[in-house]
């Protein structure tokens, strides 16, 4: 098995995103709050991208692919959720409750907080040995001769 | 407060159990690798644990309690990053980092950058960024030691930090990350059970969540609402950070080296992530219960909302669950600071003098020489604490956003993506340094302040990004070629 070179697809559009987000948060007011959420929730998926490309390049993109895009998509149709409500009631006067929180706040509760999370906490388990750390890697890593120290020079 | 003898005797016991997890690491610290990376000996369980209960800290369970009593919901938002930041830090420098470990003898966040770069001004400037977030964070975190210490034996705060100090140096000069990470074990689990107990208490007292949630809307609605009583733009900066930010923390980023085996790596997230869930409702439930108690007039106005912590477990638990909570925080902090004095430790030792050109000519002596230099970084830190606040308060602004404004892209993005260059590394480390410092500086001195609410540290974490991307695609033609074959293989893998 060869090294593969990185492509650069997924740093661009990372890129495309944090320019947007660095706007999003200079122009504030409503436009900005919702644009900044959602360049946010764009990151986290391209972010998670490339914490595996080299991996997906290597073996397949679609399990990495749909992972991702279901953050997104969770998050996405949360925030939609979270901004609707919000900003029907953005004083929260007198709100409407729901399992024990204003509509808004029972959002960030019971759908922000752990939904996202629990799908990327058992993505990475039932992903490991198939894709992650498949035991192709560990054959190579194990042959690998090891460099004794951090090496003590720099080239500059 | 009046002592209550079976919480201090439960605390004490605590403290004497750590000094003993202490003095066993101690014998087995041998060497440097044993000192700052455990010699790579640790299962998941204790890794995951050691990273959750590091990113906890003083700041979670005194100042978070705090934080929702002070804003409201708004803290909400720094509590459910994590669960998803550690899954997000798993799938982006699990791997990685161990092995990283794996191919060169690397010990520390500084270390991986230069084998990344091959470049001492990386290391340098990464090491810089490192020490002084480490700074900054331990003064904090002996400040809130000391507090909630003396809240429990009832001395002043100094006397009180002086001798949770003495534990804390006794375990951590000694042992290095094996006591950190042990007791870290020790500590993370007494914080997820006793935040489970003390969040079902608070549930009792405040009348239930929607009892609590009205009780707090009283005088002001906002405090119930998504955002709390904060600006939406502030609050989601956090959410940004805190989740992104996670990856680009030296004391969890450090963990991952720890572990024996690459594949016990499977299970890390879950338990990190479901542990720091667990021990966050604890902050909920205290601040939420305590703020909608002041507002219906059923008790004075706290002077200090991060009293708000010691109060409930004092006035409103049984003294047992209090004692065995208050281990739990003064465990928090203790997880923080041993992670922190460890990592300064190496910044002093190892990081700055090699990238200055130095060697050592033994391990025995470059062990030695990071004990003086842990024993050094608790003074300065203590000194630091309490004379030279202006410093603490302005470093502490920005330090989470130090760490992961310079380690996010340098290691997040840079061991990711081999197009990252060396230009591009120091010019993003450089522009995180001087735009955290320079606008924390501006705030205090001028009283500047970024528009609309915009946190700094998720300001500098989008520009050093975008700096460090821009910058590797104008200085290209040679990033590739600059990475060892063994990095490359890491990088690619």
């Amino acid at each position: 098995m060869t090294d593969t070179t990185n492509s650069n697809g997924v740093i661009l559009a990372a890129l495309a995103t944090l320019v947007v987000m660095l706007g999003a948060m200079l122009l504030g007011g409503t436009v900005g709050q919702v644009l900044f959420s959602y360049t946010i929730i764009t990151f986290f998926g391209l972010y998670l991208l490339l914490g595996v490309q080299s991996t997906a390049e290597r073996y397949e993109w679609a399990p990495f692919l749909t992972l991702a895009g279901a953050l997104v998509g969770i998050l996405a149709v949360v925030f939609a959720a979270l901004w609707y409500f919000h900003f029907q009631n953005p004083t929260y006067t007198d709100p409407t409750y729901w399992l024990g929180f204003p509509r808004a706040t029972a959002i960030v509760v019971y759908a922000l907080w752990m939904p996202p999370a629990l799908l990327l906490m058992f993505a990475y388990p039932y992903l490991f040995e198939r894709f992650i750390w498949h035991e192709d890697q560990a054959e190579r890593f194990e042959q690998m001769e090891r460099t004794p120290t951090s090496a003590t020079t720099g080239d500059d | 407060m009046a002592i209550d003898y079976i919480i201090a005797g439960i605390v004490g016991l605590y403290l004497v159990g750590m000094l003993g997890v202490g003095l066993w690491a101690t014998r087995e610290t041998n060497s440097t690798a044993d000192f700052l990376i455990a010699g790579k000996r640790f299962g998941i369980w204790a890794v995951a644990f050691s990273a959750f209960a590091s990113i906890m800290s003083g700041f979670g369970f005194i100042g978070g309690p705090g934080l929702f009593y002070q804003g409201g919901y708004a803290f909400l938002w720094i509590a459910i990053a994590a669960p998803l930041a550690f899954p997000i830090s798993w799938f982006v420098l699990g791997k990685k980092m161990r092995l990283m470990a794996e191919v060169r003898e690397i010990l520390t966040i500084p270390d991986a950058a230069y084998a990344r770069y091959n470049s001492n001004a990386v290391r340098g400037l990464t090491a810089v960024s490192v020490l002084l977030g480490v700074i900054s964070y331990l003064a904090v975190q002996l400040k809130a030691m000391g507090f909630v210490l003396s809240e429990i034996i009832g001395t002043s705060q100094f006397v009180a930090l002086l001798i949770a100090v003495s534990v804390i140096a006794i375990y951590t000069v000694g042992g290095g990350m094996i006591a950190g990470v042990m007791t870290d074990l020790v500590q993370g689990v007494i914080m997820v059970i006793g935040s489970i107990v003390v969040f079902a208490l608070t549930l009792n007292y405040g009348g239930g969540l929607e009892q609590m949630s009205r009780d707090i809307a009283v005088n002001d609605p906002t405090f119930a609402g998504a955002f709390g009583s904060f600006p939406v733009m502030l609050v989601l900066c956090w959410y940004f950070l805190f989740t992104i930010g996670n990856s680009g923390q030296p004391h969890m980023a450090h963990k991952l080296y720890m572990i024996r085996d690459v594949k016990l790596l499977k299970w890390g997230a879950p338990i990190a992530g479901l542990s720091y869930f667990a021990s966050s409702l604890m902050m909920l439930g205290i601040g939420i219960s305590v703020r909608a108690s002041v507002e219906t007039g059923g008790i004075a106005a706290l002077e200090n909302a991060d009293a708000a912590a010691p109060y409930f477990l004092t006035n409103f638990t049984p003294p047992v669950i209090a004692g065995i909570v208050f281990a739990a925080a003064l465990g928090a902090i203790m997880s923080t600071s041993d992670a922190f004095i460890n990592i300064g430790a190496a910044n002093m030792a190892r990081d700055i003098p090699e990238s200055l050109g130095y060697e050592f000519s033994s391990d025995s002596q470059e062990l030695w020489i990071h004990r003086i230099a842990a024993a050094s970084i608790i003074v300065g830190s203590l000194l630091l604490a309490y004379y030279a606040q202006i410093l603490v308060g302005l470093l502490g602004v920005v330090g989470w956003a130090l760490f992961a404004s310079a380690i996010v892209p340098l290691l997040g993005i840079g061991l990711n993506w081999d197009g990252a260059s060396r230009e591009g590394a120091i010019a993003a480390v450089a522009v995180s340094l001087v735009s955290n410092l320079g606008l924390a500086v501006a705030g205090e001195f001028v009283g500047f302040a970024l528009p609309n609410g915009v946190v700094i540290g998720a300001f500098t974490l989008v520009v050093s990004s975008i700096t460090l991307i821009v910058v590797s695609f104008v200085t290209s033609s040679s990033a590739r070629e600059q990475i060892a074959t063994d990095i490359y293989r890491v990088v690619t893998s």
